[in-house]
């Protein structure tokens, strides 16, 4: 009764938003302008110093807004105004179950609000307000091919006898807001998924989740025609009471947390901003957050699967349900943007930060890479997982009380938070107990927390009981996802059957529910929207995720954006295969040109040339502070290639000024007189082996010296004492007696030095008979012979030879290990 | 009691990684010292006997150190029990002896030749040099075997240079009118001119070191021609003095000797390496695999005890002190 009730309601409600949605409407509400204000809202933030928005996905769109714009300025207060003036629209948004005001953050003061400039390809706020708050909502999900584990277990959650990327999509989206029943909207929201990345750009940030709280939250509200506060306020005062009451809790909150305490409980999470290489990344985790668990999966335009005259009732029972989910769910996550660094913490809970369509894309690589982590295994997550459970189990309840389910919701994250505090006390002796007193600990905790249940605890303990089934299966994630489908599904029919009778019982518990503290709940289950999937993704790589499919970029206001916007672009220069091979090909006219040097040279030939000699310099030297520019100097030195490139273009950069040095550089010339600083110009030659760079091989090649480089080194030192016992000996024996009648033969004994290049010429084995000649004619022959040869042998044969060995061995070993890394990546 | 705590002041004292870089940069000196040595002159410097005295008695400080710490002979791993150690040993006595016997009476003075052998010290310094070396002592029996081939080898070689050719490399052109002696040419196979014949008893070539006279200069010869140095010289004189058809002794002596045989150091050192790398990377693999199955046996534990991903997920992105790092480590991985 109540629900064809409800449902005829909103349905009344959709046509009046068909009629009035425009191309234009539907432009502006991307822009969150106009009724569709959840698709993406840009607002400042006093915290925040944003900026532009560059976008190339969106281009298409936002160049029709930007006609637009130029001929009809978007007015800067038009939402405000409109939510606040008048009441019928007032009305529609609570109706949609999302008002305006919970759209703005409660800094938002107002009237300070500057409206959204949108020059080519760009969505400028300027800074001027302090409302700089950027709310993102309604971004649209990653098309990516899904997963067929993926697949299977959707299919088997959504009872279907064929896959449908579309239904998946639409269902799996990560904000499946439910759009007007304008079809262009939905097409263009299909077509140019809309990513914001803040890669490169974006400092901190801080992610919060507005309450969802709508005026019409309980059934009470539901029931009334009109609006209770008819006074069309901002902000609060239009809220129901105890929507208002939340609110106001919620503020206090963002207030305290604003002062630096209580992160506790808090709605506002911060995000970290991954620092990669000077280059801050984060996500703008739009996530589904429903606040209800699975309600947001089912978009509105679900409707048209709905079609065949055979599933009549069945559309008839999705729409009533749909309504209810379109009522109460919570769809919006904003992102705050703050340039205060103090505020960022590590992500907790991070995985319910992140979009949860990244879950789809990112399961095939996550599938084999993840594993159980040894850690912590506190109690109480195992209980925030049942209240998932009971929130399955009572459904229907939840939906006929948005607020109730928010409340609980909020305190389940309070429970989270404070794990966070508790977990590492209780690891293990957790665990080992957890099989037994599972269920009753169960039991008694839904009891104590929510006495006023009573009614529904069939249904509690009952999908407790199939919660528990699934769990024991879920100890690798290739079966995670079929388990989370099998354990989803049968949840469902459990709620479906119980869903027309708690819908009363529920009423009550609202307001018990209510009553409890405040907070967000962090990990919202849902049936299937990714989320089950997405705590196994590093946060971290999440983000890394998102920056590759992202299309739109933030940049900040001021120089700073612009250099990094400029070190982007650099980048994008520097590392591009066309700028490589143009520099390989001047690396080869450089070579060719340093090969026509000659001796007895014309003047104008070399001077000519010495001319070249500097373009290429500034050629190379260019490139090099652009690449450092680009990628930053860590990410520069990160090649070792880039060092000898850099060396290169240091020491011609010497040559020029030392030895060509003209005018204030003259001074420098000076230092001509040291005929080593010449040995610079030789220097001149390295740039060829740029040229390596591109070599394949060259890889393999290093690897293997950098393997043995430290073998080698021993070997040498190895060397270096045996040449100089064998020297020392040498001396003893023959210091000073090769003085023949025909002369003191160069390689001899006299000295140290003599002695040493001796041995060293006995090692190479060039001419190493003369030095025995010698030998033998001051000595005893034997010794003599013995000395050279026992020196040849374990010098040349054994240590020289111990080089080659350990090469080889190397360059097997590295062989094998690459042909491995093939396999495991194939 | 006090024994004891002598000992273990010994023991911490020579454990001490500074205690190995001071014995280090001592025998560094002492090579610095040998190495100005200069052999022209007989007599060395006082300052010269004076710095060997000091090195003298450093060494002799650091190996008493070393056995008053360790042990002499008798327990287990004494200072005597470590070949490097006698090593050490070995040189400081001989190094005594040669100081004694400067005034004495015996000449044992060459002893004083083993001072050279002071930079092997640096061996027992260095771990790198010492795996090398024992890498190198465990290929020795295989390079014995090389060796004995090899000797097998020169030997036929030598034995049939030393039957064919002993004493032929003495002859030279004497001219019978002057009397005169051309010492460049051997002779026998290649005639000299007129007023000339060829004489025999002469000295050998090269000062006396080239002849098959005696096995030990052939297997000189024999070696010298492996070693591919100079081995045309011999070839020529041996041409000049028996006839072209030594070339038939040279061209497989050499073809097999330097090309075949001599590689087989080359072969018998990879295949130790090899052995050697081998098992290191194995006990690395191994040690490996034993995390890995504790690691599964853990996992096992922990899925008997019905945790779910997200529990253990939750529990670690929820853990703030080894969160971030744990993060990390995952997104390296997953990065790789």
């Amino acid at each position: 009764m109540f629900l064809a009730q409800y449902a005829s309601k909103t349905n009344g409600n959709n046509n009046q938003r068909q009629e009035g949605a425009t191309m234009k409407n539907v432009y502006r509400s991307m822009l969150g302008f106009d009724e569709l204000d959840r698709e993406l809202l840009l607002e400042g933030s006093g915290e925040t110093e944003i900026i532009n928005v560059q976008s190339r996905k969106v281009s298409p769109i936002l160049e029709d807004i930007i006609s637009e714009e130029d001929e009809n300025p978007l007015d800067t207060s038009s939402l405000q105004n409109a939510s606040n003036s008048s009441v019928s629209n007032c009305q529609q948004r609570r109706q949609r179950g999302l008002s305006a005001g919970f759209m703005r953050s409660p800094a938002t003061k107002e009237g300070q609000r500057t409206g959204l400039r949108v020059p080519a390809q760009k969505i400028e706020v300027p800074a001027a307000g302090q409302n700089r708050r950027f709310v993102f909502t309604g971004m649209l999900g990653i098309r990516r091919p899904v997963p067929p584990e993926v697949r299977v277990a959707f299919m088997a959650q959504e009872g279907l006898d064929e896959f449908s990327d579309t239904f998946f999509s639409q269902n799996v989206a990560p904000l499946n807001i439910p759009l007007p029943a304008s079809n262009s909207c939905k097409d263009i929201f299909r077509q140019t998924p809309l990513h914001l990345d803040m890669s490169s750009s974006m400092v901190d940030f801080e992610l919060s989740r507005l309450p969802s709280i709508s005026k019409d939250a309980t059934p009470a509200n539901i029931e009334h025609e009109t609006p209770p506060s008819a006074a069309p306020e901002k902000g609060p005062a239009m809220l129901p009471p105890e929507a208002r009451q939340q609110f106001q809790s919620w503020r206090d909150i963002e207030k305290r947390q604003g002062q630096g305490q209580g992160t506790e409980g808090t709605l506002t999470r911060r995000g970290t901003v991954l620092r990669e290489q000077n280059t801050m990344r984060t996500a703008v985790s739009t996530s589904v957050c429903s606040s209800v668990p699975g309600e947001t999966a089912r978009p509105q335009n679900m409707l048209s699967k709905f079609s065949g005259p055979a599933r009549e009732d069945e559309k008839a029972k999705w729409e009533a349900g749909e309504r209810l989910r379109e009522k109460y769910v919570l769809k919006d996550i904003d992102v705050l943007l703050s340039t205060s660094s103090s505020d960022v913490q590590p992500i907790k809970a991070a995985p319910q930060t992140i979009v949860p369509a990244i879950a789809t894309t990112i399961i095939p690589p996550y599938k084999m890479k993840v594993r159980y982590e040894p850690t912590v295994l506190p109690e109480e997550e195992d209980e925030d997982e049942q209240t998932t459970a009971r929130h399955w189990a009572t459904r229907d309840e939840s939906m006929s009380a948005a607020g109730d389910s928010m409340s609980r919701s909020m305190t389940s994250s309070r429970r989270a938070s404070t794990i966070v505090s508790r977990g590492k006390k209780k690891k293990r002796s957790k665990s080992k107990s957890k099989k037994k007193s599972k269920k009753g600990r169960t039991g008694s905790e839904s009891g104590s927390k929510r006495p006023a249940q009573s009614s529904v605890k069939d249904g509690l303990s009952n999908s407790n009981a199939l919660q528990s089934t699934p769990r024991k299966d879920q100890d690798s994630i290739s079966v995670a996802g079929s388990v989370l489908s099998s354990s989803r599904k049968s949840v469902g029919k459990d709620t479906a059957t119980e869903r027309g009778k708690n819908a009363e019982p529920a009423k009550d518990d609202s307001e018990e529910e209510t009553e409890q503290e405040p907070g967000v709940r962090m990990k919202p289950r849902t049936p299937w929207s990714g989320q089950d999937v997405l705590p196994l993704c590093d946060p971290y790589m999440a983000v890394y995720v998102t920056g590759f499919m992202s299309e739109a970029r933030v940049w900040k206001r001021g120089w700073e954006g612009r250099t990094r916007w400029a070190r982007n672009v650099v980048k994008a220069v520097v590392t591009s295969k066309v700028l490589e091979n143009v520099m390989n090909l001047l690396v080869i006219v450089n070579t060719v040109l340093l090969a026509m040097d000659r001796y007895n040279q014309p003047d104008a030939e070399s001077s000519a040339f010495s001319t070249m000699n500097i373009i290429f310099t500034g050629i190379f030297a260019a490139e090099m502070v652009a690449k450092i520019f680009g990628l930053g100097l860590v990410g520069y030195l990160s090649d070792t290639m880039n060092y000898l490139d850099g060396a290169v273009v240091i020491f011609s950069l010497m040559e020029i000024v030392i030895l060509d040095g003209q005018g204030a550089l003259s001074a420098f010339r000076t230092l001509r007189v040291f005929r080593a600083v010449r040995m610079i110009r030789t220097l001149r030659v390295l740039r060829v082996a740029r040229l390596l760079r591109s070599l394949r091989s060259m890889q393999l090649i290093i690897e293997v010296i950098g393997k043995t480089i430290s073998s080698f080194a021993y070997i040498g030192l190895m060397l270096l004492i045996l040449i100089f016992i064998y020297a020392l000996f040498g001396m003893q024996l023959y210091g000073g007696k090769f003085d023949f009648s025909d002369g003191k033969p160069r390689p001899n004994f006299d000295s140290f030095n003599g002695a040493f290049l001796t041995m060293f010429q006995v090692l190479t084995m060039e001419n190493w008979q003369n030095v025995l000649y010698s030998c033998m004619r001051v000595e005893t022959p034997a010794i003599s012979a013995i000395y050279l040869i026992t020196w040849i042998f374990i010098g040349n044969y054994i240590l020289l030879n111990l080089f080659l060995a350990i090469m080889l061995d190397a360059f097997t070993e590295t062989d094998d290990a690459m042909d491995e890394d093939e396999e495991v990546c194939v | 009691m006090v024994r004891y705590n002598v000992q273990q002041a010994c023991f911490f004292f020579t454990q001490n990684p500074v205690f190995e870089t001071i014995s280090l940069m001592v025998i560094m000196a002492n090579c610095v010292v040998l190495a100005m040595d200069d052999p022209t002159v007989s007599e060395e410097k006082p300052w010269q006997s004076n710095a060997d005295y000091v090195f003298q008695a450093l060494y002799t400080f650091e190996i008493s150190l070393k056995i008053m710490a360790l042990g002499f002979v008798f327990n287990e791993g004494a200072y005597l029990r470590d070949p490097w150690n006698v090593l050490d040993i070995i040189i400081v006595v001989f190094g005594y002896l040669s100081l004694f016997n400067v005034k004495g009476g015996t000449d044992l003075k060459a002893l004083r030749t083993f001072r050279v052998l002071r930079p092997l010290r640096a061996i027992s310094s260095v771990e790198g040099l010492r795996i090398l070396i024992s890498a190198l002592v465990t290929s020795l029996p295989l390079l014995m075997d090389t060796i004995v081939i090899l000797l097998f080898f020169f030997m036929i070689f030598a034995i049939a240079g030393l039957q064919l050719w002993h004493g032929i490399l003495r002859s030279r052109c004497m001219n019978t009118v002057t009397g005169d002696v051309n010492y460049d040419y051997v002779c026998g196979s290649y005639t000299c001119g007129t007023d000339s014949i060829c004489a025999s008893g002469l000295g050998n070539p090269n000062y006396g070191a080239t002849h098959f006279d005696d096995i030990f200069t052939a297997l000189l010869a024999v070696f010298q021609c492996v070693t591919m140095e100079g081995w045309t010289d011999i070839q020529l004189l041996t041409v000049h003095a028996f006839g072209p058809s030594a070339v038939i002794f040279f061209t497989p002596l050499v073809l097999i000797g330097s090309f075949f045989l001599l590689n087989f150091t080359l072969a018998v050192i990879k295949s130790r390496v090899t052995d050697l790398y081998n098992s290191r990377r194995k006990e690395k693999q191994m040690a490996k695999m034993k995390k890995v199955v504790d690691t599964n046996k853990v996992l096992q534990h922990e899925a008997e005890n019905k945790i779910t991903v997200g529990q253990v997920l939750g529990a670690k992105y929820s853990d703030d002190e080894d969160g971030p790092s744990a993060k990390i480590s995952i997104f390296s991985r997953l990065t790789r």
